[in-house]
């Protein structure tokens, strides 16, 4: 069972693969969460350019210091990213939290690190975010997940809208090893079975590199097994040159995608996310593109009005553990001095929130002024992500920095 | 009537909570502040104004009804407490049928 679906998936047609692959992305089959649910009945209730006043949910990196080093981590090679010494202090953090459920009446957090469980106050952080029900999406890697600390996490979390996210890159202690350090692969399992035990829900998600893509679909069936609820796949981004051996074969990844998307049917109780691909890096390959216009109603899309800088609609913020605060990841940059929209630790953060209006980031953007405007495509990605372009070309106005189609584009107009 | 269903549920002494199935939701900009309460079970949403956005925010599960409504008398300094009392017990009467609130302490 295991040597077949090691091997089989290789052997799968790649176009057949990809249409599999778009079935996926284009399909809406992601299972409701009482947290959308949620927001859908209240926006019923406003009108369709209605701005939160205060942000919807946050994304917190609530400490640098993590005991792994991946080697697909943001931070690899970085070692002086993973100094604490400008993190949130305890006392900080927790009126963070505290002003997040208080003030700002946040519905629903993400908490990432470095690895979080080496925060000693994360129990604390936890609770007075949970004293008013607010949903914990609560990303680690799972090895220090220990019986006791499962059951902690039991006594605060809500299984109704809480979910652990544990990172697992390998189905075999071999390739996580290679990844993620060794004789700590059974750590990170046990840390899942310690969740299981206490009925926490748990995902599990992988980035896929050259390393691990051929156990992707081992590692799905893996998860079955441990009866994960769900599991997804990740963009691997590259912060340094020396990552780039690390970048997936794509057609591989359409295969294994495929394969896995397969094997979802027969497993539907763990759910497959496919977080792997946004639109503009599919219109970025050409085998892709053969296929892409089956699935796209353009008559649906004439519709085009400018879109906002920030593709959540203003509703997130993103917390750097220094305390920074920028409107979402990507948005961070090169650290460029512009990005941050305050800083909690010299700022209120109402202050911070109702000043993020003098970010570069905040604001419209004009479709017309867009370099790929005439793109068939345009209709669809609106340029893509204006935070990437920004990245790449220092341009908000240019194409999406993923986008290889609009990258041609962008050099043929200046030819 | 009211006041009958209410001295059956819960007395000045009562301690009341949010259920842990509770999502709360305050949004300044819509129709002048609302308050939205939604059940994860039931997916039934309850919506308030702000003045019941303030008065519900006073709930933390340690507080007796009755510094309920002191507190709240503080923050709506232009009505009477018997006035307040109405309002809170009509709005706990409801959320706590629809299981929003539970009473910790009776």
């Amino acid at each position: 069972m295991v040597s077949e679906i090691s091997t089989n998936w290789l052997k799968r047609d790649l176009e057949d693969s990809i249409k599999k692959t778009l079935d996926k992305f284009f399909s809406e089959d992601k299972p409701e969460s009482a947290l959308t649910d949620f927001s859908k009945q209240i926006n019923s209730y406003a009108d369709n350019d209605h701005l939160n006043y205060y942000p919807w949910s946050v994304t917190w990196q609530i400490g640098s210091e993590c005991n792994l080093r991946c080697r697909h981590c943001f931070f690899c090679g970085k070692e002086h990213l993973f100094n604490s010494q400008n993190d949130l202090t305890s006392a900080q953090a927790i009126e963070l939290a505290d002003l997040l459920k208080d003030e700002f009446s946040i519905v629903s957090i993400t908490i990432t690190g470095g690895e979080p469980f080496l925060r000693e106050d994360l129990f604390e952080i936890l609770k007075r975010l949970k004293s008013r029900n607010i949903g914990i999406y609560l990303h680690t890697n799972g090895t220090l997940v220990t019986p006791q600390i499962a059951s902690k996490l039991k006594e605060i979390l809500n299984p109704e809208i809480d979910t652990v996210q544990v990172s697992l890159d390998g189905a075999s202690e071999e390739i996580y090893s290679r990844i993620r350090g060794s004789n700590i692969f059974d750590k990170a399992c046990n840390g899942i079975k310690n969740l299981i035990e206490q009925e926490i829900p748990v995902a599990v998600n992988c980035t896929p590199t050259s390393i691990n893509l051929h156990e992707l679909p081992l590692l799905y069936q893996l998860c079955c097994d441990l009866k994960i609820k769900k599991f997804s796949l990740s963009r691997f981004f590259t912060t340094d040159k020396k990552q780039e051996y690390l970048i997936p074969d794509t057609d591989n990844l359409f295969k294994s995608v495929a394969e896995i998307t397969d094997m979802e049917r027969k497993n539907p109780s763990t759910y497959f996310r496919l977080n792997l691909f946004r639109f503009p890096h599919l219109v970025s390959n050409e085998k892709v593109r053969k296929f892409l216009d089956n699935y796209i109603d353009f008559e649906a899309y004439k519709d085009i009005r400018d879109q906002n800088m920030h593709c959540n609609n203003y509703k997130t913020i993103y917390i750097n553990p220094d305390g920074k605060i920028y409107l979402c990841y990507l948005a961070k940059g090169n650290n460029d001095e512009n990005m941050p929209v305050g800083d909690f630790k010299k700022e209120s953060l109402i202050d911070v929130w109702n000043n993020r209006y003098k970010n570069i980031f905040f604001q419209k953007r004009n479709s017309d002024k867009l370099i790929c405007k005439k793109c068939k495509y345009f209709c669809i990605c609106k340029g893509g992500c204006p935070a990437l372009a920004f990245g790449k070309y220092g341009d908000f106005y240019a194409p999406d920095g993923e986008c290889l189609y609009g990258k041609e584009l962008m050099t043929e107009l200046k030819d | 009537m009211i006041n009958r269903l209410v001295k059956s549920m819960f007395s000045d002494q009562s301690i009341l909570t949010f259920s842990f199935n509770v999502l709360r939701r305050y949004e300044h900009n819509i129709n002048n502040g609302t308050y939205f309460l939604y059940h994860i079970k039931s997916k039934e949403m309850w919506t308030g104004n702000r003045s019941s956005f303030e008065m519900l925010n006073i709930i933390d599960g340690k507080k007796r009804l009755k510094d309920i409504y002191r507190e709240s008398q503080l923050v709506f300094s232009d009505f009477s407490i018997n006035d307040i009392k109405n309002s809170i017990n009509c709005i706990l009467n409801e959320l706590i049928a629809k299981n929003f609130i539970i009473i910790l302490e009776k």
